[in-house]
C-alpha cells in the first residue's frame, strides 16, 4: 500500500488528536479535580492546616468518591502572597483543569483569586480570610465565603460588648485590611447600640510589631473601661504576651475576637491572661452536642491534633461540594452553583446555610472568656454565649449598597 | 504634654534602642573586622530565641531558670557560629564579596529549613518570668518591667564589648585588623584568631537578643526577617563597622519609635527610616564616621 504524503498527514494528526483527547476526557468524565492554595509554610499553617484537616476528613468519609467519580485535590502553597496565590489558581485552572478552587487565609490573595474565578466562572470557596469584601463588596456569583466574615464577627463582639457596664473604649489594632475592618464593624454596632459608649482613643500598629511596650502605656495612660484590640493573626500571640506580663488585662477589660481560639491559648499556654474577652466560630470543646463531639472525635483519630476554629470550615467546604453535586448528578459547575445558593447543611457548629444573594456562610459565633481550668494545657474560654449567624448576617440592602448597586 | 509622660516614653525609647543595639553591635563587629556583610545574623536571632524556648521547656519557668537558659541560649548559638567560621567562612576570607554574600545568604534559607524541620512550624512562646511581669508606677505613669531586662543587656553589652575591644589584646588586634588589616598581617600578626572571636561574640550576642526577645514576640522562624532589616539600617547610620556609632544610631532609632507612637501612631514606621535619610544626608558615612 502506497501511503501518500497527504494520507500520512492526515492519519498523523488524527493520531495526535487522539493520544491528547484521552487526557482531557478523563480529566472531564472520570474525576473531579480540586485546586487549594493556600499558606502551607510558616507560622499561618496554624490555621491553613485546621482547614486542610477538615476539608480531607470530609472527603475520606465518602472515600473521596462521588458519583462514580474519584475526587482529585491539588495543593498549592501560595506563601501568603495574593500574586502567587493568583499565578497558582491559573496554573490550577488553565493546566489542570480544576473544577473548583478552595483557600485562603490571606484576605488579599482570596480577592484576588476570587476575581480569576469570576473571569473563569470556576466556583471558588474562601474558607479561611475574613474580609467583608469577599461576599460583599467584591462579592460575585462564583465565590462562596465559608468563613464567619469581619462584619459578622465584629457585631458579634459588639453585642457582647454592650451587655457589660464599661463606657470608655480605646480601639487598637494591627494596621491592615482585617485589623482595620473588624475594628470598624465593632464601633459601629455598639455605639449604635449603647448611646453612652465613648471611644477615648485608637492607635495601629503595623504587622510584626515587635515592641507593643509603647502602645500599651498609651492606653495606660487614658485609663478606658475596656480596650477592643483588633490585632490580626501574627500580632495576636505577642500582642497577649505583653497584655499579660504589662498587667494591662488587671486594670481594663479586653475584648479581641480570636484571643479565645485555640490556636491562640495553646500558643500562649501560661502567659494567656484570665478573662479576656473572644469569639470564635468554633471550639473543638464547644457545643457540646453529639455532632461535635463525633467530628472531633474522628479529627483527633486522624490527624492526631485538636480541630481549630478553620476545621469545621474545611469540613463544611467539603461537605457543600459533595451535596450539591449529588444532587445535581452532574459536574455542571453553573447548576452547582444555583443549588449552593440557600443550601443548608448540618455541621460540628449545628446547621449552617449558604445565604442565596451573597453566598455568605450563616453560621453561629460563640462569645466567651479565656480561662485556665487545668482540664487542659491551655486556657480555654469559660461563660460562652451562642449568637446564632441569623442575628450577625449583614442585611441584604447593605450589601447591595456596598456593591454599589 | 505631661513630663512624666515624656520621661516615660524615654526610658521606652532607650531600653527599645538597647535591644538593637544588642543585635547591631554583633553585626557591625564582624562587619568591621571580618569586612562580610553577614545576612545570617537574623537566623542566629532566630535561633537564640528557639533555644531560650527549649532550655526553658527543660530549665522550667522561674526567673533563675529564665537567666540561666538565656545564656545557654546565647552560648550554644556562639558554638554554631565557631562551627560556620571554622568550616565555610575561613575558606571565604580574602575572596569577592559577592561570595561571602551568597554563602551567609544561604545560610538564612538553611537555618529557615532547619528550624521548621526540627521546632516545626507552629508559634512558640516563652513566658514572661515573674520578676520582670507587670509595671512600675512612677510619677504618675507606667513602665513595664520588662524594660528592665532590654536595658541590663544593652548595659552588659556596652561595658563587655568595651573591655574586649580596649583591655584585651585580641580586642586590640580586632581594632587594628579593622582599621588596617595588610599592616597587622605585615608585622606577623595571625589574624585568624581574631576573625574568629569577632565572629563568635556576634553570634552569641544574637542568640542573646532573640533570647532575651523571647518572651515579647512569637517565636517563628520568620522572626528575623523583619528585626534584621531595622538593625542593618541602625548599622548604616552608626557607620559601618563602628560599634559606639551603632550605639548612638540604636538609641536614637528607639527614641524616635516611641515618641512616633505617642505623638504620630499611624506614621511611627516612618520616623527612623526618615531620621537615617536625615543622617546619610547630612553625613553620608554614618554617624561617628571620619
Amino acid at each position: 500500500m502506497k501511503l501518500s504524503r497527504r494520507k500520512f498527514l492526515k492519519s498523523g494528526a488524527a493520531g495526535i488528536a487522539m493520544l491528547s483527547l484521552p487526557s482531557v476526557a478523563s480529566a472531564d468524565a472520570d474525576k473531579i479535580k480540586i485546586g487549594v492554595i493556600d499558606t502551607y509554610s510558616g507560622p499561618a499553617t496554624i490555621y491553613t492546616y485546621g482547614a486542610r484537616n477538615g476539608f480531607k476528613l470530609a472527603l475520606s468519609q465518602i472515600g473521596y468518591n462521588v458519583l462514580g467519580k474519584k475526587i482529585e485535590v491539588l495543593y498549592r502553597n501560595s506563601r501568603y502572597r495574593p500574586n502567587i496565590a493568583l499565578k497558582m489558581a491559573k496554573e490550577l485552572v488553565l493546566s489542570e483543569k480544576v473544577d473548583f478552587l478552595v483557600g485562603t487565609i490571606s484576605s488579599a490573595a482570596a480577592l484576588a483569586v476570587s476575581a480569576y474565578a469570576k473571569s473563569v466562572k470556576i466556583p471558588f470557596f474562601d474558607w479561611i480570610a475574613m474580609s467583608g469584601k469577599i461576599s460583599g463588596a467584591d462579592g460575585h456569583r462564583y465565590v462562596f465565603q465559608i468563613e464567619v466574615n469581619t462584619d459578622m464577627s465584629g457585631k458579634a463582639m459588639a453585642l457582647a460588648a454592650a451587655k457589660e457596664k464599661y463606657k470608655r473604649y480605646y480601639i487598637i489594632g494591627s494596621d491592615y485590611e482585617y485589623g482595620h475592618a473588624i475594628a470598624e464593624s465593632f464601633e459601629k454596632n455598639l455605639t449604635g447600640l449603647r448611646k453612652d459608649v465613648e471611644i477615648i482613643g485608637k492607635s495601629w500598629f503595623r504587622v510584626g510589631e515587635p515592641d507593643f511596650g509603647p502602645y500599651i502605656n498609651a492606653i495606660l495612660i487614658k485609663k478606658p473601661d475596656a480596650v477592643y484590640a483588633a490585632t490580626g493573626g501574627r500580632d495576636m500571640v505577642p500582642f497577649l504576651k505583653y497584655v499579660n506580663f504589662t498587667g494591662l488585662a488587671k486594670k481594663t477589660a479586653i475584648f479581641d475576637y480570636t484571643a479565645t481560639d485555640t490556636a491562640t491559648t495553646e500558643a500562649l499556654g501560661d502567659s494567656m491572661p484570665d478573662g479576656i474577652y473572644g469569639g470564635s466560630p468554633y471550639y473543638f470543646y464547644y457545643p457540646k452536642t453529639n455532632q461535635n463531639k463525633m467530628f472531633v472525635q474522628s479529627y483527633k483519630e486522624q490527624f492526631k491534633k485538636w480541630p481549630v476554629f478553620t476545621s469545621p470550615n474545611g469540613y463544611i467546604t467539603g461537605n457543600l461540594l459533595i451535596k450539591a453535586i449529588k444532587l445535581v448528578g452532574a459536574v455542571d459547575k453553573e447548576r452547582i452553583i444555583n443549588a449552593l445558593e440557600g443550601m443548608s447543611i448540618s455541621s460540628p457548629v449545628g446547621k449552617v446555610y449558604v445565604r442565596a444573594y451573597d453566598h455568605q456562610l450563616i453560621a453561629p459565633v460563640y462569645v466567651g472568656r479565656t480561662k485556665k481550668t487545668g482540664k487542659y494545657p491551655f486556657a480555654t474560654a469559660a461563660d460562652i454565649v451562642t449568637i446564632p449567624g441569623d442575628e450577625l448576617k449583614i442585611p441584604i440592602s447593605e450589601v447591595k449598597r456596598e456593591r454599589g448597586l | 504634654m505631661d513630663l512624666s509622660i515624656v520621661a516615660s516614653y524615654l526610658l521606652i525609647g532607650i531600653s527599645r534602642g538597647m535591644f538593637y543595639f544588642v543585635l547591631a553591635a554583633g553585626l557591625t563587629l564582624i562587619l568591621g573586622v571580618l569586612k562580610i556583610i553577614n545576612f545570617a545574623h537574623g537566623s542566629l536571632y532566630m535561633l537564640g530565641a528557639f533555644f531560650m524556648y527549649t532550655f526553658i521547656g527543660i530549665a522550667g519557668q522561674g526567673t533563675g531558670a529564665f537567666f540561666l537558659s538565656a545564656v545557654m541560649a546565647a552560648i550554644t548559638v556562639g558554638f554554631i557560629s565557631f562551627i560556620i567560621e571554622q568550616m565555610l567562612l575561613k575558606h571565604l576570607y580574602g575572596k569577592e564579596h559577592l561570595m561571602q554574600m551568597l554563602l551567609t545568604y544561604s545560610l538564612v534559607l538553611i537555618f529557615g529549613d532547619s528550624v521548621e524541620m526540627i521546632w516545626g512550624t507552629d508559634y512558640y512562646t516563652v513566658a514572661m518570668p515573674k520578676l520582670l511581669s507587670g509595671s512600675y508606677h512612677i510619677f504618675g505613669t507606667y513602665i513595664s518591667k520588662f524594660y528592665l531586662l532590654f536595658l541590663i543587656s544593652g548595659l552588659l553589652t556596652v561595658v563587655l564589648l568595651w573591655l574586649y575591644m580596649y583591655k584585651t589584646k585580641l580586642g586590640k588586634i580586632a581594632r587594628a585588623v579593622a582599621t588596617n588589616r595588610s599592616m597587622v598581617e605585615a608585622l606577623g600578626i595571625n589574624a585568624d584568631a581574631t576573625f574568629m572571636y569577632a565572629f563568635v561574640i556576634g553570634g552569641v550576642l544574637a542568640g542573646l537578643g532573640g533570647a532575651i526577645a523571647s518572651p515579647a514576640v512569637n517565636i517563628t522562624s520568620q522572626m528575623g526577617d523583619s528585626i534584621i532589616i531595622k538593625v542593618f539600617l541602625v548599622v548604616i547610620v552608626g557607620g559601618l563597622g563602628n560599634i559606639w556609632g551603632s550605639l548612638i544610631a540604636a538609641i536614637i532609632f528607639g527614641i524616635s519609635e516611641s515618641f512616633g507612637v505617642l505623638i504620630f501612631p499611624r506614621f511611627e514606621i516612618a520616623f527612623p527610616f526618615a531620621i537615617a535619610a536625615i543622617v546619610l544626608i547630612l553625613k553620608p558615612r554614618g554617624i561617628l564616621s571620619k
